[in-house]
């Protein structure tokens, strides 16, 4: 039976080769870029080395500092994100009677209250802001460098390529060592191994080599970094006990609900004593997607941001797929009416209602099987163009199994949804009537 | 075989009324070839619908091969003209996307038929109307009259007991027309299955058993 | 005419309604998209303020913690070296708001009796030469401007349309933290980039050697090689003593930054674009069938006596008028974004959206029926007639 269905299909296909074409390239392109933003779903929130913890993460990124009054010191801290020079924002909202000093933490800080909650497995804290300007051959280098206790290597499960990360002892006594990512191997060295026992200058201190590890292919902050140290290294330039440029990642070992609330209750006993210029101390611990949802679009509650770019997506991606099942509808409609004494010679040969819809959806998944493998070229076209092009940054897009699944499904999903309603509109269709066209 | 009781049909659109058969009473014995003939939008189609159970009546009792069909459900009805009836048309309904002997095994196809057998019947039913030749072609490359030897093949291949044809050679030249009408007849003859066929041509008619005649949706003869 | 094609439109409406969603549908998605299209190419029309080719920033690094003397002679040093190299052209210090340079620092105050909320911003008298800035009227700061009676102020356009509209403030004493006299106006300054909005904004003057003027910006000669930032690093290094300064390119930063509004752009465009071929196609396909459907109604009215023009007149109206009905059902929609001022964009530019999205459609829509229309036209009555 199938096998005359995909004969069918197969014929129908290629006797109409302008609707063919039509059908194939809109199944085609839709497919394409709904497979695109899979495999950027895949990249981002694929659970890949070194992310693979990223669903028990929760980010304490920013403390804010509040006192209700109008009189605002500036104070003006120097931070670098992404290889410029920015400086920590400082608000002040005289609307609403008080003044705020919003910036990441200092470290102290988050050790001594944070390190050691009940729900918590691990805890890591760094600083990515460090860039420093080397010049190798004429050319210069911006190295961005992460400086981070010995446990991030717990919390990210980076790929070493070479060597091995640092320890608590290196860390403790500053030693100048360093793990430096691929890329900066073959900017700064030349080469993409044997790298372990060189040097790298930095603000006129030796770093010793000590492992190497692999490109990350997603984008989060702390792990895009060029090279890691110790977070011994870095001075806290501001002089504040509360304010500095460290962030930290805790990795839940239950419910999220329960390690931020717990986190939130551990702020709460946090003492303002040392900065008698603020009376408010607010932590917001948010979880991974939560704080990628607040970099697309912010708000001041990490699970407001959250469910607005969720539903956000949800709706312009099913929109944007929806047009095209419109289409294909529309178009099947009017290409089934022309096979309407078609379906009356089934029906008076007892084909059944069901068996009518089988056979028009099925071979409408067939077409979309067919749109769908092209889909596949083009899309693996367009991630080799992604990829080469570097057009999202260290985003690598990754063509695995799970893309395939997912790509598989999309395509079953189009066909039937398009197929069905035409299909269901034939099948009811009186014999009588189906027979009156003459057209066959 | 075929029993038409007080078989009344009437079209109904939101305005007007139109009777196409006025109480039918009709009684077709096994082996019978019978030919309707009667002027255009006299009913003869319709008739041959409601015998074939493609069509409902308003009122009346309609007993085909033995059973009577009152509750019209799609798939016992479905069922039944796939195993009792065969259709022949006179446009031939034949689908074009589909080889000729692809097109003759649907009926079987239907009846969840085992492909081998189906492939050695359909050839066996394309034998019989002298088209076995031409299995792998399709529909367009035929001409009118192999298509519908093509159409009576696909009707009898599930060898039913009744074969309905509407206007068989209407399309087709004297000739070929000839030659379609020798293979019903042969069919009638040897393999003794009932044939109520619509037709406008007397000499066609001419040939069958027995000539009806309607006339504004009422037998007349 | 129009009312029988109203009639043939409702006669078939269930078929038109399938047609009728999907020009909606695609004139909302059109409409999102060209919203936010318009608003970043209206952003890159507008005036950036400054120059970016040939201008490199120094960021120094730790001056705040150092000696205010050292800092002074350090400074002065600096300024001189820098100047005599041969492809530096000027050298200007300031604090933190340099382009590209992401600090957002928003004041408010009500000295004036009413309140100005605006961004204020650091920088000495060789700023606006440095960066090729545009003063439109008065003047940027001189080195007499330190010592006046009042410490001397720049706003930009959009600080005196926001609060002194229509006024001539040109050494007035305004207000804002502390009395300040308006030496000068320039046009714009978009220093976190060529996408972003012209926000109010004041210059207030610092002199170079004030440690927290840690920005230095140079004006390099035309066509300095990027290799030549070592000379300048090495120099900075060794009159600061230190080698934790950075320097960047602002061209390189430019171009950087709006890659990041230029590429969801460009995608968003092409897949904009992608879908309009994709309903192009499929109307296309539809309308020609239909069209071959109802070769016996064109052979009816060519019988009775329609003109082949009429023909194909009657089918582009026909589709015409679902576009319409579509059309208009999504403006309704779209104009309650504007009206309610619901999401982040002006009001401007979704109306420029609304009207092109509606010209896109109406385009659309007709490259779609000219030619199955003009096909039906062309069908011989006799023809037309016997298919049926």
């Amino acid at each position: 039976m199938f096998k005359n269905y995909i004969k069918l299909a197969w014929r129908v296909l290629s006797r109409k080769k302008f609707f063919t074409f039509i059908m194939l390239f809109g199944i085609s392109f839709t497919l394409m870029i709904l497979m695109l933003i899979t495999a950027y779903m895949q990249a981002e929130f694929g659970s890949r080395a070194p992310m693979k913890n990223q669903d028990d993460m929760v980010v304490l990124e920013y403390i804010t500092l509040q006192r209700v009054n109008y009189d605002t010191i500036a104070v003006v801290d120097t931070l670098f994100e992404n290889g410029v020079a920015v400086y920590d924002t400082t608000y002040d909202y005289k609307s609403a009677g008080r003044s705020m000093n919003r910036s990441y933490f200092n470290p102290d800080l988050l050790i001594d209250n944070f390190r050691d909650l009940k729900t918590v497995k691990e805890t890591t804290i760094f600083s990515t802001n460090s860039l420093f300007d080397v010049f190798v051959n004429n050319s210069k280098i911006q190295i961005q460098v992460n400086h981070c206790d010995e446990r991030f290597w717990d919390v990210f499960n980076f790929e070493f390529i070479e060597g091995r990360p640092f320890d608590l002892s290196e860390v403790e006594q500053q030693a100048h060592v360093a793990v430096i990512a691929k890329k900066l191997a073959k900017s700064y060295f030349g080469m993409e191994k044997g790298v372990l026992g060189k040097t790298i200058e930095l603000d006129g201190k030796n770093y010793e080599v000590i492992g190497l590890v692999e490109d990350p292919t997603s984008s989060p902050d702390p792990i895009i970094t060029d090279m890691f140290v110790p977070y011994t290294h870095q001075v806290s330039r501001s002089n504040s006990d509360y304010l500095g440029s460290f962030a930290m990642v805790l990795l839940a070992n239950g419910r999220m609900e329960k390690t931020k609330n717990e986190i939130l209750f551990a702020a709460e006993n946090i003492s303002l004593d040392k900065q008698s210029h603020f009376n408010e101390l607010i932590v917001s611990p948010k979880t991974y997607h939560e704080m990628y949802a607040q970099n697309l679009y912010y708000n001041e509650d990490p699970e407001k941001s959250l469910s607005f770019v969720s539903w956000l997506l949800f709706g312009l991606i099913s929109l944007f797929a929806l047009l095209p099942i419109l289409n294909l509808i529309n178009l099947n409609v009017s290409r089934i009416m022309d096979r309407s004494s078609e379906i009356g010679v089934r029906k008076a040969f007892g084909a059944t209602k069901n068996e009518i819809l089988t056979q028009f959806v099925f071979e409408n998944i067939i077409q979309t099987l067919i749109g769908g493998l092209l889909g596949f070229v083009l899309a693996f076209l367009a991630i080799y163009f992604i990829n080469d092009s570097k057009i999202l940054g260290s985003i690598v897009l990754e063509i695995d199994l799970v893309f395939f699944f997912y790509s598989f499904i999309i395509c079953i999903f189009f066909g039937v949804l398009s197929g069905l309603l035409p299909a269901f509109k034939m099948s009811k269709l009186q014999i009588v009537n189906a027979l009156k066209t003459n057209q066959l | 075989m075929i029993h038409l009781k007080n078989v009344n049909k009437v079209y109904r659109t939101k305005t007007i009324e139109t009777t196409a058969l006025n109480d039918i009473n009709l009684s077709i014995e096994k082996g019978e070839f019978v030919s309707i003939m009667g002027p255009s939008g006299c009913g003869k189609s319709t008739l041959l619908n409601v015998i074939g159970l493609l069509d409902e009546p308003t009122s009346g009792e309609v007993t085909v091969a033995g059973e009577q069909l009152k509750n019209y459900s799609s798939k016992t009805t479905a069922k039944f003209r796939n195993e009792k009836l065969g259709f022949i048309f006179q446009s031939f309904h034949l689908i074009p996307d589909l080889s000729v002997i692809d097109n003759v095994e649907l009926p079987l196809l239907y009846r969840k038929v085992g492909a081998k057998e189906r492939k050695e019947l359909s050839a066996q039913a394309l034998e019989s109307v002298g088209l076995r030749n031409r299995m792998d072609h399709f529909p367009s490359q035929l001409s009118g009259g192999q298509k519908q030897r093509v159409a009576i093949a696909r009707a009898i291949v599930g060898n039913p007991a009744i074969l309905l044809a509407d206007e068989p050679t209407g399309n087709l030249d004297s000739q070929m027309g000839n030659e379609v009408m020798d293979i019903l007849m042969k069919l009638n003859q040897e393999n003794k299955t009932t044939i109520v066929m619509v037709t406008h041509d007397e000499n066609m008619a001419k040939k069958t058993n027995r000539l009806l005649r309607l006339y504004d949706g009422s037998q007349v003869a | 005419m129009i009312k029988h094609i109203f009639k043939m439109i409702w006669n078939k409406r269930g078929s038109n309604a399938l047609i009728l969603i999907e020009i909606f549908l695609a004139f909302l998605v059109l409409f999102a998209a060209l919203s936010y299209v318009i608003y970043n190419v209206r952003m890159l029309s507008n005036p950036k303020g400054y120059e970016t080719e040939d201008k490199w920033v120094v960021y120094l690094d730790g001056l705040s913690s150092r000696d205010s003397l050292d800092v002074l002679t350090m400074k002065n040093t600096l300024y001189r070296e820098l100047m005599d190299l041969e492809n530096v052209e000027q050298v200007a210090f300031a604090q933190s708001f340099t382009p590209f340079s992401g600090n957002r620092s928003i004041k408010n105050g009500d000295a004036m009796g009413f309140e100005i909320r605006s961004l204020l911003a650091f920088a000495d008298k060789d700023f606006a030469d440095a960066l090729d800035m545009n003063v439109i009227d008065g003047r940027w700061f001189q080195e007499e401007d330190l010592n006046g009676t009042y410490p001397a102020m720049v706003a930009n356009q959009s600080f005196m349309d926001e609060f002194f509209v229509g006024k001539d403030m040109i050494d007035s004493i305004i207000d804002f933290r502390g009395e300040h006299r308006l030496i000068g106006i320039i046009d714009a300054y978009r220093y976190l980039g060529e996408f972003t909005e012209d926000d109010p904004l004041a210059f207030y003057q610092i002199a170079r050697h004030e440690p927290y003027a840690d920005n230095v910006v140079l004006s390099m000669r035309k066509g300095t090689p990027t290799a030549y930032e070592e000379t300048v690093t090495k120099l900075v290094a060794s009159v600061t003593k230190s080698t934790s300064s950075l320097i960047n390119n602002l061209d390189k930063v430019r171009k950087n930054d709006s890659r990041d509004t230029w590429i969801p752009l460009i995608a968003l465009l092409s897949i904009c674009g992608f879908l309009c071929i994709n309903i192009a196609l499929g109307m296309f396909g539809m309308l020609w069938y239909n069209i071959n459907k109802r070769k016996g109604e064109i052979g009816l009215r060519r019988a009775i006596g329609a003109h082949s023009s009429d023909i194909s007149k009657q089918f582009i109206f026909e589709i015409m008028v679902l576009t319409f009905i579509a059309v208009g059902l999504g403006i309704f929609f779209a104009i309650q974004v504007p009206l309610f001022k619901i999401g982040p964009l002006e009001p401007i530019n979704m109306y420029w959206s609304i009207v092109i999205s509606t010209l896109i459609m109406l385009l659309l829509v007709t490259l779609c029926a000219f030619n199955p229309s003009r096909q039906a036209s062309k069908l011989h009555p006799a023809i037309a007639l016997r298919e049926d």
